[in-house]
């Protein structure tokens, strides 16, 4: 059954709770998971196993984080991302909104795009896609 | 430029809290196939502290992956990471790469070498590629 983005923006939460030891009130449709909730590097993987877990799904490589960016010199130069760079972005992140990134797009400001909302959007994609396949 | 023979080219650091690793381990541990080998599997199997070993392997493969100066490659990048550790009693290791990590970075590294430094309650892995 397909479920609404307040469902799967609770089982999202759920999961960052629970990975991130964080309480219910601090996880907003707009924290950043690295600025807000404190992410680090084994907390990503935590939060995609329990995200695969409870909404019964697989999350491939490259799907939620972008791949094969920071090593393509047309997609970076001097610590910003280049116009090619930002396409290409939003190529592979359809569900990400970039309107405050493109506004100065530092590499050292990636790690913003990673909200809960991206996490919910992917997720409302990803399920509606399978219920209707 | 000239490049000497056997000069560092990347150097990458994690730092993983034992606690945090043990949590993961009880609560994934019927996934770590995803981003373990079956050898570092096997040796998560036969030790008496399998969380220990677990942050021991996981901030090896974060300080390798940072060496490397490639963006997050996702679970399955992980487990093309295989790091050379039977117990966490071990300070030295060496890493390898398969797959298509292996092919990313033919012609820029061909060597990892791993160390590894307790301090309070996390392990800090330095890796060094050459």
């Amino acid at each position: 059954m397909e479920k609404t983005r307040e469902q799967i923006f609770q089982g999202v939460r759920d999961c960052l709770i629970n990975a991130l030891g964080v309480s219910e009130n601090q996880v907003t449709l707009d924290s950043s998971l690295v600025k807000d909730l404190g992410a680090e590097s084994i907390d990503f993987l935590d939060v995609v196993f329990r995200l695969e877990k409870t909404f019964g799904i697989k999350i491939p490589r490259g799907d939620l984080f972008p791949e094969n960016l920071l090593t393509n010199p047309a997609f970076v130069k001097e610590g910003r991302i280049t116009p090619a760079g930002l396409a290409e972005l939003k190529r592979k992140l359809s569900h990400v909104d970039f309107t405050t990134f493109e506004d100065n797009p530092l590499v050292s400001r990636l790690s913003d795009i990673f909200t809960v909302k991206m996490i919910v959007d992917y997720l409302f994609d990803k399920t509606s896609v399978k219920a209707k396949a | 430029m000239l490049e000497r023979k056997n000069s560092p080219k990347g150097i990458g650091v994690d730092v993983v809290a034992f606690s945090r690793a043990e949590d993961f381990y009880h609560q994934h541990h019927d996934s770590l196939g995803k981003i373990l080998n079956p050898k570092e599997e096997e040796a998560l199997k036969k030790s008496v502290n399998p969380g220990r070993l677990l942050a021991y392997l996981f901030s090896a493969k974060e300080a390798v992956f940072k060496s490397l100066d490639l963006n997050w490659l996702g679970v399955e990048g992980f487990r093309m990471i295989e790091v050379d550790l039977s117990s966490e009693e071990e300070k030295f290791s060496e890493a390898r790469l398969s797959g298509i990590l292996k092919e990313k970075v033919a012609g820029r590294f061909c060597e990892w070498h791993l160390n590894f430094f307790e301090v309070r309650d996390s392990v800090i892995a330095q890796a060094i590629s050459f």
